[in-house]
């Protein structure tokens, strides 16, 4: 199993939470952003973005401004009311995973 | 260093050339790239574009970029069809559930006679919706539906999907009225027979109910998309 599998769960709170807390963002934006809060541990591939914030905005989760920046157009990524609802539980949801988790990887600790 | 508006083209027709024809698609795609090689150029400014768009595709694989595209077909069908059901439900307040109740009452409870063609019973609910239907279109069309086809600048996505399902509605619409007519056309064929009046008797007004809804439903997801999407317009 390499990294980007065991990743591959957790995109979808990653990509919430960060929403969350930066309010609006674009696809290159949270790819770079990704990157420096994780030291270049965690790279997201476009190939897994994009599909997940189309998923996120089809299900009503995300929901989409378009700006114009210069000479072309960008696409805006932010909350909906249901999508900050949802943010807290999947939150609350990872927590939970990295406390179950931390009992496996340091038992004495917990 | 900022990309010109000839290569922002280029990176467009980049997009198009591996099959993503979708406007919305290859503009999130493109301002992805631009950002991508404005930052590579940032590191070396000393090499042309042409170069760093040679690295550009080598960083982005082209079954990644197909996969995006095809992915997101499958989001917007989704989007559509949640698009759909939250407009249908809209559709159905308190007013109109109560007039669907009386329309279904009316083909139960009024005493037709027994010997009354099909044709007759069946021509005037289907000659109503089809009336509708085109004025509707007409009227609410000519303002949004036919305008979004007509200023549309690029394909967009979710509009194809539209117009595919909007000619698959209305061609069916048309081949249940063709059928129902056909069978209108038994002159034999009387209201006294007991299955075929109680089958009509759900269908004309399903078929009804149907048409104004689902005329509704489309108009208001063309202007939905309308204003989602402006920068795809004229």
């Amino acid at each position: 199993m390499n990294k980007s599998s065991l990743y591959k769960g957790l995109l979808e709170p990653i990509i919430i939470q960060l929403l969350n807390t930066n309010g609006k963002m674009y696809g290159y934006e949270i790819t770079q952003r990704v990157k420096e809060i994780t030291a270049g541990e965690l790279l997201i591939t476009e190939g897994a973005l994009y599909p997940l914030l189309h998923k996120l905005e089809a299900e009503g989760l995300l929901e989409v401004e378009i700006e114009n920046i210069g000479n072309r157009i960008r696409k805006y990524y932010l909350l909906t009311k249901n999508g900050k609802k949802h943010s807290s539980l999947a939150i609350d949801e990872m927590k939970k995973l990295i406390t179950t988790l931390s009992l496996f990887l340091n038992p004495k600790t917990v | 260093m900022t990309l010109t508006t000839q290569q922002l083209q280029c990176l467009y027709v980049y997009c198009s050339t591996i099959g993503i024809d979708e406007f919305d698609v290859q503009t999130e795609l493109v301002d992805h790239f631009t950002e991508w090689i404005e930052q590579r150029w940032k590191d070396l400014p000393d090499k042309k574009f042409s170069d760093i768009f040679y690295m550009m595709k080598e960083s982005f694989p082209e079954e990644d970029l197909i996969m995006i595209a095809r992915e997101k077909r499958k989001a917007v069908e989704k989007e559509l069809w949640n698009l759909y059901k939250k407009e249908f439900l809209s559709f159905f307040n308190v007013p109109k559930i109560s007039l669907s109740v009386l329309l279904f009452l009316i083909f139960f409870l009024y005493p037709w006679s027994d010997e009354m063609s099909i044709l007759t019973f069946i021509n005037p609910p289907l000659q109503l919706s089809v009336l509708y239907m085109l004025l509707y279109s007409a009227i609410a069309g000519k303002n949004i539906i036919r305008k979004n086809t007509d200023d549309l600048k690029q394909p967009l996505l979710i509009h194809q999907k539209l117009s595919l399902l909007q000619w698959k509605a209305i061609g069916g619409f048309i081949a249940f009225f063709l059928i129902l007519l056909f069978i209108g056309f038994f002159k034999e064929i009387k209201l006294r027979n007991d299955l075929i009046s109680t089958l009509l008797k759900v269908i004309i007004p399903m078929y009804m109910i149907s048409t104004f809804s689902i005329t509704h439903v489309f108009v208001r997801v063309n202007t939905l998309i309308r204003n989602r999407y402006p920068l795809a317009f004229k």
